[in-house]
């Protein structure tokens, strides 16, 4: 299977959403672009499963060298982190989203940011990887202001938009300088092109910096992150776990991909990455503590984690640069690790939300204590993916932690280094506090009436909630694959 | 080939107009119309990079079209968005959308 019919695959069924859409309104059939939607990303998900390693052009025989595809194991983890999270989304949304208006745009949006995003991880070129980027980022500015009734989405919306679009350009920018300097875009040609060339340090940097804020923008990064918690809110819940669970990692993806395997090694950058990862997780956390909205607190929860995973790839880089191969490899491994676990668990915990908020029509934490006890399904998957997130030893979000701090020992002489590993530490202490906190508000013993949501929207949870104990069970084979993919990231 | 030509020169300057215009302005269009004037500033850059004694490489050309659709398309997005703020508040000025913190 070669990556150029998966996305033909994905952009094929697009197309027929609207003609579900409208063939489904006139026989009274208003789901029908759902379960389109369902039945595409269920075909994506096998194909994704039995794509053959390779690079594949998509015009074969042309003079000007384009676009071209590659799929390796970080890409294919990547393409099939986000089509397995696309598939249960779509699966909630036919019961979570069935009252709403304009159905064939919602399912035609998701659809459309899951191409967007499977094309970024699949893309071996800047330009190839820069054009479906834009087709992920403005499906999710239309997805974030789909209720444009109300007024937080739409302004949600369009700050998400502005600073996205900013960060996006800055990237292009330094798409088109390499391309200046190599004549190519070409993640491959680039590798072996720029080691010997030697850029200069000072351009090389500035390349970096580029695409760090650019790429960064959307992966909430501090300074960058403030969209996040406005955005996240106000999209609706199936599409919150979307944007939480895999769209902020396609920003991880491509910030790996650029820095650590495209461009040469720079020095100094392992100090901006590790110094950028802890202020991001830091000021997730604090900000985390205070939220009285429960979207808001996941929301935050997100930043925090994606400054665990950046802290992974700052020391991994350091390692690299120091020559620890080893090390390198386990802060990559744990990195991409936290990568899944978080993308499940933040789903999860997304779609759950959704759940609670969806019976007790608010988002204030303090209306949804007792719920737990009441609604056993979203109950139980809400205490798996939050003791998950929260790092409770047997669960594999506990050893995607450990394995990162084991990148950063490596190099504990660093004073630098020690500083980041202590504040690490403390930042993942408070959120395991916060997190199981917030399991215990959930069975509290409240006086309140509520009911279990329909299957179509407990299914996906206890689907995702099972792939987090399954990760557990199965950490052995699980790291090896991590494992493989972190070094065809790192090359 | 240099990185350094006077198109490069201009192509930083529009970007450094636009981020200027999206950074200060408060109407909701301006903002627009700076990123559109950062998107001309990296097509611009793009051409800049391209030329080879004289002509423009072929692949310049085609990122920057490339780059011109999608940057139509995000404008186009922005502008719907413009539409219902507007409905909702009766103003293009960011600084009265309450939650808004540019």
């Amino acid at each position: 299977m070669d990556p150029i019919s998966l996305l033909t695959l994905l952009f094929a069924s697009s197309i027929l959403v609207p003609v579900a859409d409208r063939v489904g309104r006139s026989v009274g059939a208003f789901n029908a672009p759902g379960y389109l939607t369902t039945a595409a990303l269920a075909a994506a998900l096998l194909s994704s499963l039995m794509l053959t390693p390779g690079r594949y052009k998509p015009v074969s025989g042309s003079a000007i060298p384009v676009a071209e595809l590659k799929v390796d194991y970080a890409s294919q983890l990547f393409a099939l982190l986000f089509i397995s999270l696309g598939l249960l989304v779509s699966i909630y949304s036919l019961e979570y989203m069935k009252r709403e208006e304009g159905l064939g745009a919602y399912y035609l949006l998701l659809l459309l940011m899951v191409a967007g995003m499977v094309g970024v991880a699949l893309a071996n070129d800047l330009f190839t990887l820069y054009c479906f980027w834009e087709l992920m980022s403005i499906s999710a500015y239309a997805l974030v202001a789909f209720r444009r009734e109300h007024w937080e989405p739409v302004e949600a919306g369009l700050k998400y938009l502005v600073m996205s679009t900013l960060g996006a350009l800055m990237a292009l920018y330094a798409v088109s300088l390499v391309y200046g300097m190599a004549g190519t875009t070409n993640f491959d040609d680039l590798r072996t092109m720029l080691s010997p060339l030697n850029t200069g340090g000072a351009w090389l940097r500035l390349l970096i910096a580029l695409f760090l804020f650019g790429w960064g923008v959307t992966t909430a990064i501090a300074p960058f992150h403030t969209w996040l918690p406005d955005a996240h809110p106000a999209a609706p819940s199936s599409i919150s776990a979307m944007l939480s669970g895999v769209l902020i990692k396609a920003g991880v993806y491509a910030i790996a991909r650029t820095i650590f395997y495209t461009l040469p090694l720079a020095s100094g950058v392992s100090y901006v990455l590790m110094l950028v990862g802890v202020a991001t997780s830091t000021i997730g956390n604090l900000s985390a503590l205070r939220q009285a909205d429960v979207k808001r607190f996941l929301a935050y929860s997100s930043i925090a984690n994606i400054g665990y995973i950046v802290i992974g790839l700052g020391a991994s880089y350091r390692a690299h640069v120091l020559g620890l191969e080893n090390a390198a490899l386990v802060a990559m491994g744990g990195a991409l690790l936290h990568v899944i676990n978080h993308a499940l668990g933040k789903g999860l915990l997304f779609l759950c939300a959704g759940s609670l908020i969806h019976v007790v029509k608010s988002r204030a934490i303090s209306k949804l204590e007792g719920l737990g006890r009441l609604m056993p399904v979203t109950g139980f998957s809400s205490a798996i993916g939050l003791l998950n997130l929260a790092g409770v030893p047997p669960l594999s979000g506990f050893w995607s932690k450990l394995l990162i701090a084991y990148g950063l020992t490596a190099m504990i002489e660093e004073p630098p280094v020690a500083i980041v590993l202590l504040l690490f530490v403390v930042n993942a202490v408070i959120a395991a506090g916060y997190y199981v906190y917030f399991t215990t508000r959930l069975f509290r013993e409240r006086g309140v009436a509520a009911r279990e949501v329909p299957p179509l929207m407990w299914i996906p949870e206890l689907a995702l909630a099972g792939a987090c104990i399954v990760l557990t069970l199965l950490l052995t084979p699980v790291l090896e694959l991590v494992y493989e993919g972190a070094s065809s990231l790192m090359g | 080939m240099s990185v350094l030509n006077e198109y490069s020169i201009t192509a930083v300057t529009l970007i450094a107009i636009g981020v200027y215009c999206i950074a200060t302005k408060r109407n909701l269009l301006k903002i627009i119309i700076g990123i559109e004037v950062v998107t001309t500033g990296v097509n611009l850059n793009f051409i800049a990079m391209g030329v080879r004694g004289g002509s423009v490489d072929p692949l310049a050309s085609i990122y920057a079209a490339i780059s011109i659709a999608i940057g139509a398309g995000v404008v186009a997005v922005a502008l719907a968005l413009v539409v219902n703020a507007y409905h909702r508040y009766g103003t293009l000025d960011s600084s009265k959308m309450s939650r808004l913190r540019w």
